[in-house]
């Protein structure tokens, strides 16, 4: 007694949560972008962060693969960036939903935020940890179009880190806290597997 | 009584075409070559001058291919702030790119502005108007429908194509759920566009958690609906399309190739040969720098 049993997941319901993430992270990064532009391609509140890396959680490899494959889309119809450009960005895009799923994954920690293990590793990992990685890999892609120096590189670094950080803290903690118990129950929970 | 005129139009990604349009007459698989070649024009000219006539070239094709323009000119906005990103960087961080013996033309304090990092300066902004510019089109004259067909054609799985498809159909919805979403919060007091610029991140939860709650239910809906109308897969999606599948309604009704499109093809094959082998006489290099 006592023992929640979810059914089985299924490709249609997988693929479901596939597209239907792909669209709230690209309605929600246009709109979270447009709410505070810093300049260029670079947005000083991006909350589709938190999303991403929810993603990665809550979904596994799904939310991985919805982290590097929308902003090519919302990239594309929020702001043109170009294709090849957008690309360029999936190695930053992925970090910033991979890490922070195999960390919970590997050290068996709770999505739900119960204990400071968990918080630490959300806040450290997800929200910090993740979106250096993504700022370095990402800014570099820029420099190396040529959108901005070597030297304004830190500056725009800055942007993107700040930018990506505070909504993953802010509503990233928000929505673990207060959806995962409601998801969990729900047959696209994937945690702690990856598929 | 006066007549109306009712003029049918395509809804593409980004705007409207009309449906007397010639892109509507181009096949989806030219339309994917346009994506390929257009994007890639601009990378490998560094001449700004063939950048900024490509640009333009790009915009006088939307008008001819009967795009509606009001739609699209917002987009040309994110040039004005881009323009802002790279003159800001290359004017007050301009070393790295100026070369081993760069000019000073003026100082900003003491901040030296070069005249080889303003000219690299010029050629990415004027390259980044000519890739954007080759986006706003392709996506302008490109349906949904021709992405798909052209898809099919490219032997992309059912599966793949499903998933691509819903995700579009769900923008969309979750777009229309967002609005749904600001109205209802405005009802309650809380309108965002009447918050001053610092506090609007500051109450984008109240419109978040309500987004997420209902994206995994439609999502779960979804899901259970295809499964009740016997849709079937293996749970890791295979990119390629099996042999001996059927064609579908899409591939079917919205597929279209003829003569015209095999000339723009072989157009577009033999101009980036040609790009490539002008790319390496030098002959599309920089000369303001």
């Amino acid at each position: 007694m006592g023992q929640v049993v979810r059914p089985q997941r299924t490709a249609a319901t997988m693929g479901s949560i596939l597209a239907a993430w792909t669209g709230i992270c690209i309605v929600v990064g246009a709109y979270g972008s447009l709410s505070l532009p810093i300049g260029g391609y670079v947005s000083g509140f991006w909350p589709a962060m938190a999303l991403q890396a929810i993603g990665g959680i809550w979904f596994g490899m799904w939310g991985v693969i919805v982290a590097f494959l929308f902003p090519i889309i919302s990239d594309a119809i929020g702001e043109a960036i170009p294709m090849y450009v957008a690309a360029t960005l999936i190695p930053a895009n992925f970090f910033q939903a991979w890490t922070v799923a195999w960390v919970f994954r590997r050290f068996k920690l709770n999505p739900e935020l119960k204990t400071r293990k968990d918080w630490l590793a959300w806040i450290l990992v997800g929200c910090i940890l993740q979106n250096i990685i993504g700022a370095t890999l990402g800014t570099t892609a820029f420099v190396l179009w040529g959108l901005f120096t070597w030297e304004a590189q830190p500056l725009f670094w800055a942007g993107w880190f700040v930018g990506n950080t505070w909504p993953a803290i802010v509503f990233g903690s928000l929505i673990l806290r207060i959806a995962t118990p409601f998801v969990k129950r729900t047959r696209v929970y994937v945690f702690p597997d990856w598929w | 009584m006066s007549t109306q005129q009712i003029v049918t139009r395509y809804r593409t990604f980004f705007s409207y075409v009309d449906a007397k349009s010639p892109a509507n007459k181009m096949s989806p698989i030219t339309k994917i070559f346009i994506l390929l070649f257009f994007n890639a024009y601009p990378i490998i000219i560094d001449n700004p001058i063939y950048n900024a006539m490509f640009g333009f070239l790009n915009i006088i094709l939307m008008k001819i291919f009967k795009a509606t323009l009001m739609h699209v000119e917002k987009y040309f906005k994110v040039l004005m702030t881009l323009a802002l990103f790279i003159f800001v960087s290359v004017i007050f961080f301009g070393r790295s790119v100026a070369g081993p013996n760069p000019t000073i033309i003026a100082n900003i304090g003491s901040v030296e502005v070069y005249s080889q990092a303003l000219g690299f300066g010029v050629m990415v902004y004027v390259r980044m108007f000519a890739l954007v510019s080759a986006m706003l089109l392709w996506l302008s004259i490109t349906t949904t429908s021709d992405l798909m067909s052209a898809f099919e054609k490219l032997k992309i799985s059912y599966v793949a194509r499903t998933y691509l498809t819903m995700a579009f159909r769900f923008i969309g919805m979750f777009d229309s759920d967002f609005n749904t979403i600001q109205d209802a919060q405005r009802a309650r007091g809380l309108d965002i566009k009447s918050q001053p610029l610092w506090r609007r991140p500051f109450v984008f939860g109240y419109y978040l958690i309500p987004l997420v709650a209902i994206t995994i239910k439609k999502a779960i809906e979804a899901g259970t609906t295809m499964e009740s109308r016997a849709f079937k897969a293996p749970l890791k999606i295979k990119l390629l399309q099996e042999k001996g599948l059927k064609q579908s309604y899409v591939g079917k009704y919205y597929w279209r190739y003829s003569g015209k499109d095999t000339a723009i093809i072989a157009l577009l094959i033999i101009a980036f040969a040609g790009l490539l082998i002008a790319r390496l006489y030098g002959l599309v290099a920089n000369p303001f720098m």
